[in-house]
């Protein structure tokens, strides 16, 4: 009887561990998993150069259009602005200040105008201090909604653009003629 | 240990709000702006009239001189001459008795040959020239200039008469 046990023992040994053959690590080994979503903001303009009217002053419109994504966010703001305070437009000896041209704007929750384009904001990104127009509030939209500052924001807005020269039946007397240029740079910051 | 840990975490919510608040923006747009301004210049008088006689024999006009230029100009120039000179019948007054001066300066006879630079006036008949000055550095401006316009003593020792139709004009030019 112990012979046919020892053999039914041997049988079990040869025949068994194929069918529970398991091997294992001593412990699991974690992968780190990044899903990185970028924050990010574009601008495009539309609308061609903005072209003075000997007449009235005043510019023919264009449009900015920004959209973003973002996270938890109070502002996103559109900055415009000239590439000096004292000479926004210049014809060589003769230069036309930041101070004496006004944007107006209208955007989905915002609009203004007649405010002289001297004002400095100290946002850094190239804007320049004492030559930026009026901040335009694209975060806000036309129901008077703000950015949510505990969530992902996700947007766009147009904006419709155009400057005047202040005082422009007086001032266009005082000034030299010729062809005045200039570049007005854009840019959407959230902080 | 725990007190550890919370310590940290606050630390960390208190630092988050720095972190966020690095911001973000977007690409810069540019666009190009063009203002053109027209040259300008003007002349007017103070009368397009003037009589003299032997109790005025000179009058003043003022004149007010204007211009709105871009740089490169070089001369500014008020000209005056004789394109008629007055007549009482069949007589003259020659252009030889008048003199004109600029801001009572120098008295110019108005006999004068071909303006230099300036394609109008006529010889023998040209007054004098003024010239305004700072052209080249002032691209607006606005003054008045006075020009005196007399006859010669000797004129009111002619012929009696009504001497009409006698035309000095002025220009005002820039170069």
């Amino acid at each position: 009887m112990k012979k046919f046990s020892a053999l039914l023992i041997a049988a079990l040994v040869l025949f068994v561990p194929g069918a529970n053959a398991q091997l294992a690590t001593g412990s699991s080994i974690s992968v780190s998993v990044v899903v990185n979503v970028t924050s990010s903001i574009t601008l495009s303009t539309s609308g061609g150069s903005l072209n003075f009217d000997g007449t009235t002053g005043t510019t023919n419109n264009i449009a900015f259009a920004t959209s973003w994504s973002l996270g938890p966010t109070t502002s996103i703001k559109l900055y415009t602005w000239f590439s000096s305070p004292t000479a926004a437009l210049s014809t060589g000896p003769a230069n036309i200040p930041a101070s004496q041209i006004a944007a107006t704007f209208q955007s989905p929750g915002t609009s203004g105008s007649g405010t002289p384009c001297n004002q400095a904001f100290g946002v850094g990104n190239g804007v320049i201090d004492g030559a930026s127009c009026s901040v335009i509030d694209v975060g806000r939209g036309s129901d008077g909604s703000t950015p949510n500052p505990a969530g992902n924001n996700n947007g766009s807005a147009n904006v419709t653009y155009s400057l005047s020269i202040l005082n422009f039946p007086t001032y266009k007397t005082t000034i030299g003629a010729g062809a005045y240029t200039g570049t007005l740079s854009a840019i959407v910051i959230s902080i | 240990m725990r007190k550890l840990a919370s310590i940290f975490t606050a630390l960390l919510l208190l630092l988050a709000p720095g972190i966020a608040s690095a911001g973000v923006s977007s690409n810069t747009v540019t666009v190009p702006m063009n203002f053109s301004v027209p040259e300008s210049i003007s002349l007017s008088l103070s009368t397009n009239s003037v009589t003299l006689t032997s109790a005025a024999q000179s009058a003043d006009v003022i004149l007010t001189l204007g211009y709105q230029v871009q740089g490169g100009h070089t001369s500014a120039t008020v000209f005056s001459w004789f394109s008629q000179t007055p007549v009482a019948g069949a007589v003259t007054i020659s252009s030889g008795q008048f003199s004109t001066a600029y801001n009572h300066g120098a008295q110019v006879t108005c006999n004068q040959p071909a303006f230099t630079g300036f394609s109008g006036g006529v010889p023998n008949q040209d007054c004098g020239t003024f010239s305004l000055p700072g052209i080249s550095t002032t691209l607006v401006a606005s003054t008045s200039v006075t020009l005196t316009l007399a006859a010669a003593p000797s004129t009111f020792q002619g012929i009696v008469g009504n001497y009409q139709g006698g035309i000095l004009n002025i220009e005002f030019v820039i170069l």
